[in-house]
Formats: structure tokens, C-alpha cells, sequence
């Protein structure tokens, strides 16, 4: 008796798990992952665009976002996905980084994003796009993902310090060179010990390609179109790269500047730096914290070599939005539908005025809630003319080693601060640690 | 006829198998997440590997021949036998101390039990992240204090000094509360013989003490060292290997070249080089435990 009415409540309960299901599949709202990496105020923004998108366009078109926060590593499970060739459990929306570009580009399910202009409801042409932000994410001759969140690399100085060394707070450097000898002005020394430091920087991969890409019209770091043609085979930039070393080299004798961070923020906005290269995504940080301290700051474009010949401009940093198909076409439609939505105009810029990134959709700046933010915020306007200003074979090379090419150029920076090699050798070093990367990771990929 | 002797063999068979059934899952587990990638890392080790991990063509021993020539690895096999070094010994020692210290059972015991063991409740990110800024050169407190301008984390001399305090820190809790257990322990009558005999208190904790809780020690010792070895976290979170590579470890590197460099060639022939070396320094701590550690307390 005990083992009928067991059996029966065995049965009972398996029926009432399996008929849950059911139910819900009954409207047909087709639903679609995105998934982003943004935290804390910035991962605020983004699922407050998400929502936003869920309640107008979504709702209109019979589609919801699920937006998913991955964190920092998202790139990595990507990648795992594909390697697993595990194509049910990909997103169909994904926030990827520049760095990331070969990985989605070469893989066969990514919808490159150029194939999709016109498509469903076609609200959003190639031509709103900034031009430069397409290059970032072009890859073998295609724009592979949608820019998303763009940032630029700035200059910030310190206003009151300069009005009290008596150099132009309206005149800013223009030049490595200039930075080093308002470097040694703005220094303070008590002793041996330095109190404030004339510029603080450290010299990485992007801030390289920065400075690299900015001389002349523009230089790539390396060949085949900075790496969207085909793979890097070698460094292109050597005199480029020399002539920065050579500047840097000036600024560390200043004997005012500290070449690596500690706490970039806080000190610059404390009075403790006077000046310090920092990406434009920053300037809200920065505007907090100097409100406590009382702190007047500014921002300029980044430095040149020589002011009148280095017409090249930044290299746009951020993510972007890829797409995959997973082989269903009503979330491949879903999926485009909500790309052009976070690109139109609008998005854009409730989204940049909300974390500080740069607006990627050219009609932006059109809209009066923005040009009004734009008026109150003039670091963001300098952010923003150089942002437009850049020259697209300027952009990021791409790079599959990008953390060891990181490594080379950060440590032969440090050995130039420290006096162990000349600026000559520091290029040397750099250039051989480069092409030998190279030569291993094309060794095994051609 | 029949019936009796097909129910006895099933038995038997059942019984010869009833321990298989039960060791199962943890085979299953290990076979798949430990021994099937152990083994699938040390065979493709010996091919060429593309971006995506795909194997290209069988290329023998160059790809350790490569990883053993590249400057920046040998450095991280020095750095991570450092801190190896310094780790496993002052964890121990300073847990055994405070182990002498807390053995006695008082009032106030629970109070210093869990002050000493604490750490061990901390995980590693969390840590790092107190100690990054206690050691940050311009807002840190310990600069604060001493008044010094040294740069610690930035400072290619004493970085991994900093990773090598902030980990003996970390790992004196859990050794603290292993070696308290064995000297609490040990026969009350040992000690009391020591008092008569008129040993101080230096001779009893190295000369009765010691050898009653060397299983407990030798045990400590194997499991930090083979950690220790394989230390990747603090340097990942605080330095990412820097500055100038000399916070790098075997599996820091490993790790970046994997993750960042897409390079399986160079992070599988290091993953199997890190373990034959951590493999050689557990079986030097047996050939040690056959002398050092005593067993008929």
C-alpha cells in the first residue's frame, strides 16, 4: 500500500514539473541575450538602456533583451564558447573589446555587422557612424562589430598649478618636449623628496600607439594595415617610436616625474601630480573628486612631437557590439534590432552623458539635451574634438599578444626612467621583443 | 538445485564490486576535471598549436626548447622558488610559535584562537586588496608610519618581499590551527618530565615539542610547498608579474600566455614544466620525512 501511494505521488510530482514549462511558451516574444561587462554606475546605465529598449522598440517589435553582466572575463568565456564550438550557449549580443577583434572576426557564426545595414526596421546607416570608430572595428576589409562605449587618451593638467609656476593654464603643452619643461617648472621639492610631481604617466601599449600614431599624417605600429589585413609581421614605426623615447627620456631627467601609478585619480585630483595622461572616460571621476578638493583642472589633446607637422590624432579606446547567429533568424533580427538601437542618436546620448564615453553616432551632437551637457562639461568638448578629429589608420593595431607587447614596451619605458638603456636600445628592445612575438604567434596561425 | 548457488554468486560479485561503486564519483570527478586535462596538456605539448588551441602539426620537444631559452620564464622559476623558500618556512615557524604561545588553555583562549586563525578566513582578492593599499607608496599607512618613500609593489626590489608577507600572513592561520591541535595533543606527562628535567622553554619547544607534532609539521610543510610553487594569485591581482618581471611565477606566466597571448605552445610545455619541478621538491620533502618526522609518539 505504502509503495502504491508513493509511487503515485512520484508520478504526480514529475507531471506537475514537467507541465510548468508549458505555460510559459505560449506567447511568442522571441527573447535574446546580451552580454556586457560594464559595473557600477557605467553597469547601471547599461541595463537602464536595456530596459529602456525592452519598453519602446522591444515592445513595438514583440522582442526582449536579457541583458547578462559576465564581468571582467568576459572576452575568455567567449572565446571558451568558440573553441567548444558551443554555439546553444553563446550570447546573441556580446560587448567585445578591440583586442578581441580576430577572435570574433574570424569565427564563423559572427555576423559581421556591415552585412547587416538596411536590414529589419533600417534605422541606422554605415554613414552615422564616426568613420574613424568603424575602422577600430574593421577586420579583413569587413566592420566586423558595432561601437558601443569609445573613450580617448587626454592630457589632464592642473590649472591652479600652473597659474602658480606662472605657465599659461590656456596654453597647455603641445609636445613631449613642452611636457618636460613644464614638468620641471611645476615640480616641488622639499629636500631630496619630491611634494608634487610635475606629470606622472607610464608608457603602455595604447599610450605608444597614441603617441606613435599621432606623428606625421598618422602612423600604423605595424605592417598590413596595422594588422586588419592579415597578421603583424613586423614593428613599422621606428623613428616614430625613437623620437618618443627621446622626448620621454628629457621628462624623466626633469627629475619632477613619476613614471609609474599608484593611485592615478586621486592624486592628480589632490594636487599631488600636476599632470598625467588619462583616458577621456575618466573626466567624470575626476570632476568628483576634485569637487572635494577644490582642485582646478583642464584637459588638452594628447602630445605631439612636433605641434605643427603631428596631424595623425588618437586612437579610439573602448568596446563594442558584436553579433552572433546561432542559427535561428528571428533573434539574428532581434539581435540587429537592438545594435541599431544602442547606436542611434538618442541612446547615445542618454548613455554618454550618463558615464562620460564619447557619442560613436555623428547625428548626436544635434540633440539639444546633449549639446547642452556638452556646454556645462567643456572637458568633454575637448575630449570630443579630438575623438573627431582622429585619423582612422591611426586606430589600434590588431594584436593577439597584446598583454606580452604590453610587457615590452612598459619595461623598456621603465629601464629608459631608470637610466639602463638609451633611448636607441629601449627602441631596439622593444621592436625585438615585438617581431619575436611575432614571429611565434604567426608561426602558428598562418 | 540451482537457485541457491546463482544467488550466492551475485552476492559475491556485488560485493566485489561495492567499493568500486562508492569511489566512483570521486574518480569520475578527478578523471575528468584533473587527469584527463593533465594528460591531454602534457601530449600536446609536443605539437604546434593554433590561436584557438587546435593542434597543427608534432614538433617534439621545441616547444619546451623555446619556453626554457625565453628570459622572462627562467626568471619566473627563480621567483617562484624565492618565494617559495621564504614562504613555507616563516609560515610554519610563526605558526609553531604562536602555537606555543596559545597552548595552554585559559579563559581568554577562544579570544586569541580566533585572532590567530582569522586569516585564514580571508581570500586571497580580498587580502591583496587591503594590503595593495597599506603598501601604496603615497596613501598607504605603512609609508605613513615609518615615514620611508619606499615604493614596494613598484619597486622591482621589493615587490616580491611584499608578495612573500602578504602570503605567510595569509597562510598562518590554517597552519596555526593544525599545530595547535597536535601540541594540545601531546601527553601532559612528556612535558612535565621536560619541567623536572630543567628544560627551558626553548629546549622543550625544539627538543620535545617539535618532534611529538612533526607528522602535523611534515603534512604543513608538502601541502604550502606544492602552493607555494604554484603561486599565481597575488601576483595576477597586485602586479600582473611586474614590475620588470620580478613578481613573475611559473604559472603567472603559464596563465598570461594562455588567456592573453593565445600562445598554448609556450603555456603547456611551462604548465608541465612547473609541475615536474613542484613534483622533484615534494618527493625531496618525502625523502625528509623518512629522517625528519617521527611517528611512535
Amino acid at each position: 500500500m505504502k509503495k502504491i501511494v508513493s509511487a503515485v505521488l512520484t508520478a504526480a510530482m514529475t507531471a506537475s514539473l514537467m507541465a510548468a514549462p508549458v505555460s510559459v511558451h505560449a506567447d511568442e516574444v522571441v527573447t535574446f541575450d546580451v552580454w556586457h561587462s560594464m559595473e557600477g554606475s557605467n553597469g547601471e546605465a547599461f541595463e537602464a538602456m536595456v530596459s529602456n529598449f525592452n519598453d519602446t522598440v522591444g515592445k513595438e517589435l514583440g522582442i526582449q533583451a536579457n541583458s547578462v553582466f559576465q564581468g571582467s572575463d568576459t572576452a575568455s568565456k567567449l572565446k571558451t564558447l568558440i573553441q567548444a564550438e558551443d554555439t546553444e550557449n553563446m550570447p546573441d549580443v556580446c560587448l567585445v573589446y578591440g583586442a578581441s577583434l580576430p577572435v570574433v572576426g574570424d569565427y564563423e557564426n559572427t555576423v559581421p555587422v556591415d552585412d547587416m545595414y538596411g536590414a529589419g526596421t533600417a534605422t541606422l546607416a554605415k554613414e552615422d557612424i564616426l568613420p574613424a570608430t568603424v575602422q577600430t572595428y574593421t577586420y579583413k576589409g569587413k566592420q566586423i562589430c558595432m561601437p558601443f562605449n569609445s573613450s580617448t587618451l587626454l592630457l589632464y593638467y592642473n590649472v591652479d598649478a600652473f597659474n602658480e609656476v606662472g605657465l599659461d593654464p590656456e596654453n597647455p603643452p603641445k609636445t613631449l618636449d613642452e611636457i618636460a619643461d613644464a614638468c620641471e617648472k611645476l615640480t616641488v621639492k622639499d629636500g631630496d623628496n619630491v611634494t608634487r610631481y610635475g606629470f606622472n604617466a607610464e608608457l603602455d601599449r595604447y599610450e605608444m600607439v597614441n603617441l606613435v600614431g599621432n606623428q606625421g599624417d598618422g602612423t600604423p605600429f605595424g605592417d598590413n594595415n596595422n594588422g586588419r589585413d592579415g597578421l603583424i609581421t613586423e614593428v613599422t614605426c621606428r623613428d616614430q617610436m625613437l623620437n618618443v623615447f627621446t622626448s620621454w627620456q628629457k621628462i624623466a631627467e626633469t627629475g619632477g616625474f613619476k613614471y609609474n601609478y599608484d593611485n592615478q585619480n586621486e592624486e592628480f585630483a589632490t594636487g599631488a601630480n600636476a599632470m598625467t595622461l588619462m583616458s577621456s572616460a575618466r573626466i567624470a571621476s575626476v570632476t568628483n573628486l576634485t569637487k572635494d578638493s577644490g582642485v582646478n583642472w583642464n584637459v588638452t589633446t594628447i602630445p605631439g612631437i612636433d605641434s605643427s607637422t603631428d596631424k595623425g590624432g588618437a586612437a579610439i579606446g573602448g568596446a563594442s557590439l558584436c553579433m552572433f547567429d546561432k542559427g535561428d533568424d528571428a533573434k539574428k533580427a532581434a539581435a540587429w534590432e537592438f545594435i541599431q538601437y544602442a547606436a542611434s542618436a538618442e541612446t547615445q546620448s542618454t548613455w554618454c552623458q550618463a558615464t562620460g564615453y564619447l557619442p560613436i553616432n555623428v547625428n548626436t551632437e544635434k540633440l539639444d539635451d546633449y549639446s547642452a551637457y556638452i556646454k556645462e562639461n567643456p572637458a568633454v568638448q575637448t575630449a570630443l574634438t579630438q575623438f573627431e578629429a582622429t585619423k582612422p589608420n591611426v586606430q589600434e593595431p590588431v594584436l593577439m599578444m597584446q598583454g606580452s607587447v604590453d610587457t615590452a614596451i612598459k619595461d623598456a619605458a621603465v629601464y629608459l626612467c631608470e637610466g639602463d638603456l638609451s633611448p636607441e636600445e629601449a627602441t631596439d628592445y622593444v621592436i625585438d621583443e615585438c617581431n619575436k612575438l611575432f614571429d611565434e604567434y604567426n608561426r602558428a596561425n598562418q | 538445485m540451482g537457485k541457491p548457488v546463482v544467488k550466492k554468486r551475485k552476492k559475491t560479485l556485488f560485493q566485489k564490486f561495492e567499493p568500486i561503486f562508492y569511489l566512483a564519483p570521486a574518480f569520475i570527478f578527478l578523471g575528468i576535471f584533473v587527469y584527463y586535462p593533465f594528460a591531454k596538456t602534457v601530449s600536446e605539448s609536443f605539437f604546434l598549436l593554433d590561436s584557438m588551441g587546435k593542434v597543427k602539426e608534432f614538433i617534439g620537444l621545441e616547444n619546451y626548447v623555446s619556453v626554457l631559452h625565453n628570459s622572462s620564464f627562467v626568471k619566473a622559476i627563480f621567483n617562484s622558488l624565492k618565494f617559495t623558500v621564504f614562504t613555507v618556512p616563516f609560515s610554519v615557524g610563526l605558526a609553531f610559535c604562536l602555537a606555543m604561545i596559545a597552548s595552554k588553555k585559559r579563559k581568554t583562549s577562544p579570544i586569541y584562537e580566533t585572532l590567530f586563525s582569522l586569516p585564514m578566513a580571508m581570500s586571497t582578492s580580498v587580502s591583496a586588496m587591503i594590503f595593495e593599499l597599506m603598501f601604496s607608496p603615497t596613501l598607504g599607512i605603512i609609508n605613513a608610519l615609518t615615514g620611508s618613500s619606499i615604493k614596494w609593489l613598484n619597486d622591482k626590489d621589493t615587490a616580491l618581499w611584499v608578495l612573500i608577507i602578504i602570503q605567510v600572513w595569509m597562510n598562518i592561520g590554517y597552519n596555526f590551527l593544525f599545530i595547535l591541535s597536535a601540541v594540545r595533543g601531546i601527553d601532559a606527562d612528556k612535558l612535565e618530565a621536560a619541567d623536572v628535567e630543567g628544560a627551558n622553554v626553548f629546549q622543550k619547544a625544539t627538543k620535545v615539542v617539535l618532534p611529538l607534532v612533526s607528522p602535523t609539521v611534515f603534512f604543513l610543510l608538502c601541502n604550502s610547498l606544492a602552493k607555494m610553487i604554484m603561486m599565481s594569485g597575488l601576483s595576477l591581482i597586485l602586479t600582473q608579474g611586474g614590475p620588470l618581471g620580478s613578481t613573475e611565477t611559473m604559472i603567472s606566466w603559464m596563465y598570461k600566455q594562455a588567456s592573453e597571448n593565445s600562445n598554448y605552445n609556450n603555456a603547456y610545455a611551462s604548465a608541465v614544466i612547473a609541475f615536474g619541478i613542484t613534483m622533484i621538491a615534494t618527493i625531496i620533502t618525502f625523502i625528509y620525512e623518512k629522517k625528519g618526522v617521527n611517528y611512535d609518539n
